[in-house]
């Protein structure tokens, strides 16, 4: 039986575990699929899922509901993948101890040649090299290209997640179509 | 063969439309049981007594200061106990064998009583 956001809501907050699996249920597909997406990493992915669930179980009472229950989920996904990124960037970034670690170069090589699960085999490539490009936009204009192109989120539902307006949403979706034609025709043209 | 502009652009164009018909990626089965367990670990973590090891040789520098502090003060404490019991045993071990010679309490008493 469907519930609305504010009963569920409600029993989430009563820490209704039956009601938790339930929205396990419903948003695993979304958030691994938003987590994936921006880290680019499958186990990195997984682990970012789980600890977006823990981090809803335990802080659902400090949802106001002055939002819908999925933007509130997705604006946790995103934040979590972006952490991930910076702690990762720092990493790469502590100085000369990270010359001895393996992983960091793995996970560069690893950025590099990822495909995204749910992509036709058909575009495989293309969708590698896009995602090479997309390496180059700045953080937001990554942020809304990703939940619009891989999530499906529409305009509205990103401006809402990255709590902007509409026209920056609209904003951020131009410029990132122009510097992602940009990069592609610098790359098939040095090609 | 060199690439036309017009080749470059359709390239470009392909490739932006690389995600269309994009599926969502799943993740591994059983999320539910890996997040309960990942739930529980970490309550179980909060509750334990745990810091990183930086944190954990700081502590046991301070405890190492303070216990030698605490030794430092019981010694000083015990040796001047034992002086003062050992001046007591003095002054009675005198007053016994020589009960005439005046003491220096005694010579107070009789000068601040005439």
């Amino acid at each position: 039986m469907e519930i609305g956001d504010s009963e569920l809501v409600t029993k989430l907050k009563n820490a209704d575990e039956q009601i938790f699996r339930q929205l396990v249920r419903e948003y695993e597909d979304k958030i691994f699929n938003t987590c994936i997406s921006l880290v680019k990493h499958a186990e990195d992915a997984d682990d970012l899922t789980q600890e977006v669930f823990i981090e809803i179980f335990r802080s659902i009472h400090k949802f106001r509901e002055d939002s819908l229950l999925s933007t509130w989920i997705y604006r946790i996904a995103v934040n979590k993948s972006l952490e991930h990124l910076r702690r990762m960037k720092r990493k790469k970034r502590a100085g000369i101890l990270t010359w001895f670690n393996k992983d960091d170069q793995d996970m560069k090589q690893v950025a590099a040649d990822f495909n995204h699960p749910g992509v036709q085999v058909e575009n495989e490539e293309r969708s590698r090299i896009l995602f090479r490009a997309m390496e180059k936009l700045p953080e937001s204009q990554k942020i809304a290209f990703t939940l619009h192109k891989l999530e499906g989120l529409s305009y509205e539902q990103i401006a809402a997640v990255m709590q902007k307006t509409l026209s920056s949403v609209e904003s951020l979706m131009h410029r990132a179509k122009t510097n992602l034609k940009k990069a592609l025709y610098d790359y098939y043209k040095s090609s | 063969m060199k690439k036309t502009d017009q080749d470059i652009e359709n390239l470009v164009e392909q490739t932006l439309s690389a995600f269309d018909g994009v599926d969502r990626a799943k993740p591994k089965p059983f999320l539910y049981t890996r997040i309960m367990a990942r739930k529980e670990k970490s309550l179980a973590g909060s509750t334990g007594f745990t810091l990183p090891v930086i944190q954990r040789i700081g502590l046991a520098f301070i405890i190492l200061i303070i216990s030698f502090n605490i030794y430092t003060a019981t010694t000083i404490f015990r040796n001047s106990v034992s002086n003062v019991s050992l001046e007591e045993n003095e002054q009675a071990f005198v007053e016994d064998l020589y009960p005439s010679i005046p003491t220096l309490d005694n010579i107070t008493l009789t000068t601040s009583n005439p």
